[in-house]
């Protein structure tokens, strides 16, 4: 397999809605970013991969050859990959597989998702539009009927298990977390949600189905974010700081089939993260990282992920929090964009928008005081699906 | 004349669209006699497959380990919960809403004689908050109205707990 390497990024501020933006004009600003940061034509271009997860929430189906023509790559090879809120990560291993392979020299990558069109004139309610437009995404013989969606779906089957067999994260812990988040995101400029928050304010602030309250849930909007992928000549003729991909996997486990194996896990980003890292020759990754960005859809999944990842035994991830570990200016950062909850998140783009975060950082091109020092030039992305049954990991290296 | 100035004129129209509101008529195919026995005798099946005796609930065709064809299990209603959760927040545009009072108390039941833990709602039925929780054995009610959907059912915390913890 060939090496690949990003080698530019374009994102967009998180907005709850983009009004004044198209799907169309968002994928095209984002995508002038990521062409420019790279300084190539999109006339260069050999393919493009998209990450779109939902055609009913675009209010358009098949939307890619409307997205050829928009950002003037007709003709080029195009694929489109799918895979709920994780599916930035399933398309960003398909834009390197067709690198790795040789199908490609140059790939655009772009992700993009509007999360609010949906509106519920019943209720006369756009929340309300966007909790029964995405509903079927469960499954809908046996979930969506009785569920009320994600945080709860994401308490029940992961959550809760974890805290009866562990005893831990305790409702402190997972409220620490969104200090972190919010406090992260207060020095992010693109974060949708910049405001200084309290333990006690999580913890105060409505219970959506316990322990998880309305301020440990993730946000939603509308964003799209791009990328350009090359193979190892041509990374070298763009740029002097290639971000290189040195490890990606995904794994699909569905939560749904719940025994006492399943419940109170996420197995799928286990077995990802084990290949990510044999692929990236990483050994104890808690040693040998210099950030990490998770999908907190729920700070109670955050503090999972950090044990799925191996960054400390199953039922510690508690005590990373309360050590600080995890902080900024901690042994290894989570979530410096602000995470989910607080820089924003709509499904297929928020993965995405981690791994341009985690590009930046390793570049060191952010600067002040969100740059992360960096020791060994390597970051892990790490994303799921609001049933943490898609799961992606990935590892760059400087 | 128009007298809107260029600016207004560029200010984001946001027009409504509701021509398209998906609806079906669709089939439950081989899991059809699942539903039938709710609709028509209140009655809850598992699905278990010959080869490796695993009952699987939510009921499938087919065993995903081996392939084989499964065949329904008659299953008493009766289960533990092994996790749950109390929400206090459901869209007010939720089917959910038409049927049920927060909090929902959003569990995972293991059925007795299956294998695997389906989710699904508790009703509490004078009981205190918490008082649902992990190891909280509970029994399916049907309801009056049953359409072949897995809501035609709820659960129910049975009365006496200690009496159904000692299997009796």
């Amino acid at each position: 397999m060939r090496k690949v390497a990003i080698v530019g990024i374009g994102t967009m501020p998180w907005r709850s809605r983009y009004a004044d933006k198209s799907f169309r004009a968002l994928s095209l600003e984002a995508s002038k970013k990521a062409l420019q940061h790279a300084g190539v034509s999109h006339k260069d271009i050999d393919n493009v991969v998209y990450s779109i997860y939902c055609e009913t929430m675009l209010r358009q189906q098949i939307p890619t050859p409307l997205l050829q023509d928009y950002l003037g790559v007709q003709g080029t090879s195009s694929l489109r990959v799918a895979a709920g809120a994780a599916g930035s990560g399933y398309a960003l291993q398909a834009a390197y597989a067709e690198i790795a392979s040789g199908l490609s020299d140059l790939t655009l990558y772009v992700a993009v998702q509007k999360g609010q069109d949906f509106f519920a004139f019943d209720t006369r309610s756009r929340g309300d539009g966007i909790l029964r437009g995405f509903s079927i995404s469960m499954d809908t013989t046996w979930l969506q009927p009785v569920s009320p969606g994600v945080p709860p779906y994401l308490t029940v089957f992961c959550l809760a298990p974890h805290i009866d067999r562990y005893g831990g994260p305790t409702p402190q812990q997972l409220a620490k977390v969104s200090v972190k988040n919010y406090n992260n995101a207060l020095l992010n400029p693109e974060a949708q949600i910049r405001r200084k928050i309290t333990v006690d304010d999580v913890l105060n602030s409505r219970i959506i189905a316990w322990p998880t309250t309305a301020m440990m849930c993730c946000l939603y909007g509308d964003q799209a974010c791009a990328m350009v992928l090359a193979s190892e000549d041509k990374a070298k003729e763009i740029t002097d700081k290639p971000v290189w991909i040195s490890g990606i996997a995904t794994s699909t486990y569905a939560t749904q089939r719940a025994d006492e194996n399943v419940v109170g896990r996420m197995l799928g980003t286990h077995l990802a993260a084990k290949k990510a890292y044999k692929m990236a020759g990483i050994k104890k990754p808690i040693d040998e990282l210099d950030l990490v960005q998770v999908h907190d859809l729920i700070t109670g999944v955050e503090i999972m992920a950090y044990e799925e990842l191996g960054l400390c035994e199953l039922g510690e991830g508690g005590r990373l929090v309360d050590e600080g570990v995890v902080e900024r200016n901690g042994k290894l950062p989570v979530n410096v964009d602000g995470g989910r909850i607080a820089c924003g998140h709509v499904g297929g783009v928020s993965g995405a928008y981690a791994v341009c975060e985690i590009v930046r950082q390793l570049r060191e091109e952010v600067g002040g005081e969100r740059q992360v020092r960096i020791k060994s030039g390597r970051g892990l992305m790490q994303c799921i699906d609001g049933n943490a049954s898609n799961n992606c990991v990935a590892v760059f290296q400087r | 004349m128009n007298t809107k100035s260029a600016s207004d004129m560029d200010e984001p129209l946001e027009i409504p669209y509701t021509d398209w509101k998906p609806e079906y008529l669709y089939s439950l195919g081989e899991v059809s006699r699942f539903f039938r026995e709710i609709v028509d005798n209140k009655r809850l099946l598992g699905s278990k497959c010959p080869g490796c005796s695993k009952v699987w609930m939510p009921p499938r065709g087919y065993c995903p380990d081996c392939h084989g064809t499964t065949e329904w299990v008659p299953l008493s209603g009766e289960g533990t919960v092994m996790a749950c959760t109390y929400c206090y927040f459901l869209g007010m545009a939720s089917d959910l809403i038409r049927f049920i009072d927060l909090p929902y108390v959003y569990a995972l039941v293991k059925l007795d004689g299956a294998d695997t833990y389906m989710a699904h709602g508790v009703r509490p039925k004078g009981q205190s908050m918490g008082e649902i929780k992990t190891g909280t054995r509970v029994k399916a009610v049907f309801r009056e109205e049953r359409k072949g959907t897995i809501a035609d059912f709820y659960f129910e915390a049975v009365p006496d707990q200690q009496r159904a913890k000692a299997g009796k």
